[in-house]
């Protein structure tokens, strides 16, 4: 089956929990105890029905009507997986946003067509986040098209204006579908009420979304988490793949070694690719821990203790912080050069502003292995005293 | 219900199984002898080649069924397994949250501090129950066994690096992406060894293994994981209907867990 990965982005309350749990109620993906428990809560809270109540399972949740943490929800469609992951959509839990949004494919963002709601400033971000998170493609839902009567003017304007904004910080793939969550128009078939609208339904348009495409370096690199006994590391390939008696240059302590046999899961075998979890026996034995890399002397990936990267910050923030990059925690100094401002220009700046991406050197103390065309040995987590900063992406 | 691609669920467990060793350094992993955790047990066979590097507990409130203890004593020899039974004494009271919540929980508590695991291996799916939803793959537990879910790390791009204080442990969620589906298609492709109480026998069967107390039969007359695979693609119910704490509040469950009950 092919796996779609669907983030939901957005202002809190323009509709996405709406959304989740009408997509499975149309898909008929929700079993009926989940149906009728959504239905007693919203009876006991004196509301007509909330389909948002079926995949917010908290108490708090319910009673004070927002996410508060990642969910997920997956429906089947003719034949196709859909995996929704709704994420918090309010300012102090952008850092679990992060979180949620790094584990799809595809956004997709809701804006409440309502004259009151429409493009915020944290629709703005969240789309801000998810360009640095990678992710390649951006569905706009503009929902709560019930409420203003599907009127295609407020559908249109809503489009232009944030169509100006995703050109400016360079979205290659984007497309607009006007839909009712609650009233479930548009959501799996086209909808009799929006004549006017000639574009696919919008599980059609998710389907038809390009499928995100997987690192293609060849570069040898496996990220080790530590020894099985002293002739044998553990570890997964992340790109390239090994044979019996390649020879492994392990870094960052630049050590060499020679591949004597290759197990992947419990057999041994001559040749292990990228995704698989192995275990390599070495000669002469070596002693890894989490964060060291194995690869080949002709791959050239960099150790370095400084570098270039774009971060995005969830506090104002300056100086001694610690960064997770493949794994392993390294104190660092992080100094910001510029500040990305919100027409996409770029204005100087000394300080990380909070949810604001900049540029910035990170200086790291311990040496660690970077690559830039390797999505996982080019991006990091950071944190200060508070504990969760940001994200980085290396450049 | 969905089925999702074995091999990725496989390596995305092995992974995280050797997050857990490499991370921490006295690990243990609960075994119910239910299908999901000798699931688990048999991944681990494949993340550390035939060795499984940390002790399994067995909490034992010794009214368990006859046929668990039977299929616990097998397998032990068989995979050669680290076993630790933690006796739990059953309270007077025995509706389901007083007695699998504080026994179990307390017998846990024990053998923990015991023993001084400051990592514990749990086969919890998220589609088991709502709020199962929001279980990260290494979760803290405070000294208390508590799981404070609003304040939760991060988990982005692999980054498992919780700090773990003394007295606190790390839950390792590895099946935490499997489906009910997937660990029957995976107990079939592995033909790893079914506890019987699964199959079933006068038209009644187990669909979710608790103790003998708090464990109902469902209706069913599937008599092997072929036939259990194809009740759940029309099943419309879920898993733990046969366990009475689900029957209590709506909440009990994130009660239970907080408890650190899993
Ligand atoms: N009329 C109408 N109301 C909607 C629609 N979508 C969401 N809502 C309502 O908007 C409120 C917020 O929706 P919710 O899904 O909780 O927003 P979230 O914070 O983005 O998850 C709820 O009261 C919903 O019933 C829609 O399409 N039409």
């Amino acid at each position: 089956m092919i796996s779609n990965r669907v983030t939901l982005l957005g202002h809190k309350d323009h509709g996405k929990s709406t959304l989740i749990g009408s997509m499975l109620i149309v898909t008929k993906s929700v079993s009926s105890e989940r149906l009728e428990k959504a239905k007693s809560i919203s009876s006991k809270l004196g509301k007509i029905f909330e389909p948002g109540f079926i995949i917010d399972s908290f108490e708090e949740e319910h009673e004070g009507g927002l996410t508060i943490d990642t969910s997920r929800a997956s429906l089947v469609f003719n034949g196709n997986f859909i995996e929704f992951i709704d994420v918090p959509g309010h300012e102090e839990l952008i850092g679990n946003m992060i979180t949620g949004a790094s584990y799809g494919d595809t956004a997709l963002i809701i804006i409440s067509a309502l004259r009151n709601e429409g493009i915020t400033e944290q629709t703005k971000r969240h789309v801000l986040i998810a360009k640095m998170l990678d992710i390649k493609n951006l569905i706009v839902a503009v929902n709560k098209m019930d409420l203003i009567s599907y009127d295609e003017k407020t559908f249109n304007k809503i489009k232009n204006e944030f169509k100006t904004y995703l050109d400016r910080i360079g979205w290659t793939w984007c497309t607009f579908v006007p839909i009712s969550a609650y009233k479930m128009e548009n959501l799996i078939s086209r909808s009799g009420k929006i004549p006017w609208y000639e574009g696919e339904c919008l599980i059609t348009t998710i389907l038809n979304a390009p499928k995100s495409k997987v690192s293609q370096s060849k570069k040898l690199s496996i990220i080790l988490q530590g020894n099985l006994d002293n002739n044998t590391i553990l570890g997964k390939i992340l790109s390239g793949s090994i044979h019996i008696n390649d020879k492994l240059l392990i870094l960052p302590y630049m050590k060499n070694c020679k591949i004597e046999n290759i197990f992947v899961k419990n057999k041994s075998s001559k040749i292990a690719r990228k995704g698989i979890n192995v275990a390599i026996r070495v000669n002469p034995p070596i002693g890894v821990t989490r964060g060291n890399v194995a690869s080949t002397k002709n791959s050239n990936l960099h150790t370095v203790k400084a570098f270039d990267s774009l971060v995005f910050p969830i506090r104002n923030q300056r100086g001694d912080i610690s960064i997770n990059i493949n794994g392993t925690i390294s104190k660092s100094l992080i100094a910001p050069k510029a500040l990305i401002d919100k027409y996409g220009g770029l204005k100087d700046s000394k300080v990380l502003k909070s949810l604001s991406v900049s540029f910035a050197t990170v200086r790291v103390q311990d040496v660690v292995v970077i690559e830039r065309s390797i999505p996982e040995l080019s991006r990091f987590t950071m944190y200060d005293s508070k504990g969760f900063l940001g994200i980085g992406v290396i450049k | 219900m969905i089925k999702q691609n074995l091999s990725l669920l496989e390596e995305r467990s092995i992974f995280l199984l050797r997050e857990a060793v490499s991370r921490f350094d006295n690990v243990a992993a609960l075994w119910s002898m239910g299908k999901d955790s000798t699931a688990m047990l048999a991944v681990a066979r494949k993340a550390f080649v035939s060795k499984i590097p940390f002790p399994v507990i067995h909490i034992d409130n010794g009214i368990d069924f006859p046929e668990t203890y039977e299929f616990r004593d097998l397998l032990t020899k068989k995979w050669k397994l680290d076993l630790i039974v933690a006796e739990s004494k059953i309270k007077k009271e025995l509706s389901g949250f007083s007695c699998c919540g504080s026994n179990k929980t307390e017998a846990l508590k024990k053998i923990m501090k015991e023993q001084g695991f400051n990592a514990l291996i749990v086969s919890i799916r998220r589609d088991e129950h709502g709020i199962r939803s929001k279980e990260r793959y290494v979760s803290k537990r405070n000294k208390d066994f508590k799981w404070d879910y609003k304040n939760q790390k991060a988990e982005l791009w692999d980054d498992y690096s919780s700090k773990i204080e003394e007295g606190e442990h790390a839950r390792i969620h590895p099946l935490l992406d499997w489906n009910e589906i997937d660990v029957w298609n995976y107990t079939q492709a592995e033909k790893i060894p079914v506890n019987p109480l699964y199959f079933s026998r006068n038209g009644f069967r187990y669909r979710s293994l608790g103790c003998t107390h708090c464990t109902s039969m469902i209706k069913s007359n599937a008599k092997n994981i072929p036939q259990i695979m194809a009740e759940l693609k029309v099943s419309t119910t879920e898993e733990r209907q046969g366990r009475d704490q689900d029957k209590e509040k709506d909440y009990v469950m994130s009660k239970l867990r907080a408890l650190g009950y899993m």
